[in-house]
């Protein structure tokens, strides 16, 4: 048996290997919290239903559509994804924070656990700014004018259509 | 035949190129840190990453350039150093700070970016295998990460039991819908998107899909009791990061560095063979 011949070679690496493993079955039987690099490995394991909202986020950069189809991979993510975790990371770093603290403690060094650290001070223009230059990478022309819409879709009759208007979330510049 | 430092050597070999292709993905894809200059970050659930927020640094990463391009030009020469010092005296050490270095990287990048922290599994365990510097200490912890590389695969096949996933005929087309709602959205004409809706539309044929992956998961089991399908399982491996890469468009590119784990674990235990004669 393989723990049982490293712990022969040696007792400290033994112990280690076993601890990470049963730190692995822990942590995914009990799905929730995880300590890096103890991970879960869901691979798209919870369960999807294909008339669920799908939210997608619509870029006009100086008044012409950015075309999502068109982006690297990379790009299409980083054009869908950070609106939405912009919009939702004070409440997301606030929940992460209280949850989180507990453990923290246990280790004993929660005194420098403060909420200035693990929230963001930022601004929507800030975000905004930072986030019309990844969408003038994506287009590779500057922007001037950035107006962000959030459009939810679901599917029906065989394609993705619309569900209710598209909401301006934001917008910036001339 | 039995592990040598030769081996130890072209599995460094191998980590190092394999890491700097994703490095060089990072930066084509102007990912690094001083090129993204992020304004902000995102907690989660993970006990690591917040014992590190204690200390205050990624605020000091969104706030200085320097420290950024600090951390890129570490990332970037950490792993070289290890190659290079591989099998002297240093080498063990080199690799213990590079697989360090490569978790606090990792910590802070995936979670000022949306790049998942599970991507970066091989760089933070595989360096490890290079700290020992007897060739069976390389043997030991070779074998080592082999077997948490198997529990990975195992247990994401076991989660779609566990969940029910696997038993609703319908999860590949709504996976589909969810992974490429943009696309669709954006695109429905496109030749991509014609395939990705025939999936959709025909649930039975993409269950198909999501049945054969989670067997191909689950099959990983096989490594916990022999080596003698190794090749297989690194086959089955790269056709996953070929079918993920296609098919969901998501990277699992950086996993294969774990397949030097596959492709040495044929060699012996340095040592062994006396025993056995």
């Amino acid at each position: 048996m393989f723990i049982k011949k490293l712990y022969r070679y040696n007792k400290v690496l033994g112990g280690l290997f076993t601890l990470y493993i049963i730190s692995f079955v822990v942590i995914n039987y009990k799905w929730g919290l995880v300590a890096t690099p103890v991970l879960q490995y869901g691979m798209y394991s919870s369960i999807l239903h294909i008339n669920d909202t799908q939210t997608v986020y619509r870029v006009e950069a100086d008044h012409v559509p950015v075309n999502n189809a068109g982006a690297s991979l990379t790009n299409r993510d980083i054009l869908q994804i950070y609106p939405d975790i912009y919009a939702r990371q004070q409440q997301i770093n606030e929940d992460a924070f209280a949850t989180m603290k507990k453990y923290v403690g246990y280790t004993g060094i929660s005194s420098g656990m403060t909420i200035d650290r693990y929230t963001n001070r930022i601004t929507d223009s800030v975000f905004l700014r930072w986030y019309a230059g990844c969408v003038q990478r994506t287009t590779g022309k500057p922007v001037s004018h950035l107006t962000i819409y959030k459009q939810d879709l679901t599917w029906q009759n065989n394609r993705l259509q619309p569900a209710g208007m598209a909401v301006k979330l934001y917008s910036i510049g001339n | 035949m039995v592990i040598d430092q030769s081996h130890k050597r072209k599995f460094a070999v191998f980590y190092t190129a394999c890491f700097l292709v994703s490095y060089a993905w990072l930066f084509f894809n102007h990912l690094l840190f001083h090129q993204l200059q992020p304004v902000f970050f995102l907690n989660r659930l993970d006990l690591t990453l917040n014992l590190f927020f204690v200390t205050g640094i990624q605020q000091a990463i969104k706030n200085n350039y320097g420290i950024q391009l600090l951390f890129d030009l570490l990332y970037l020469l950490l792993p070289l150093l290890t190659l290079g010092f591989i099998n002297s005296r240093r080498g063990g050490i080199m690799a213990a700070l590079h697989a360090v270095f490569n978790l606090v990287y990792a910590l802070l990048l995936s979670s000022f970016t949306p790049l998942s922290i599970a991507g970066f599994a091989g760089w933070i365990l595989l360096p490890w295998i290079l700290v020992p510097s007897s060739a069976k200490g390389f043997y030991f912890m070779m074998h080592a990460m082999r077997y948490i590389f198997l529990l990975f695969f195992f247990s994401a096949g076991l989660w779609k039991i566990r969940t029910g996933a696997l038993f609703h005929s319908g999860q590949m087309s709504a996976i589909l819908v969810h992974q490429h709602a943009v696309y669709l959205a954006d695109a429905p004409g496109n030749w991509f998107s014609r395939i990705i809706q025939y999936l959709i539309m025909h649930k039975n044929i993409s269950y198909l899909l999501y049945l054969l992956v989670t067997l191909l998961e689950l099959v990983f089991v096989a490594g916990f009791f022999t080596k003698k399908y190794d090749r297989w399982l690194a086959g089955f491996f790269v056709l996953f990061v070929l079918f993920d890469f296609v098919l969901m468009r998501i990277n699992y590119f950086a996993w294969v560095a774990f397949l030097g784990c596959f492709w040495f674990s044929r060699h012996e235990e340095p040592g062994a063979e006396e025993i056995k004669t």
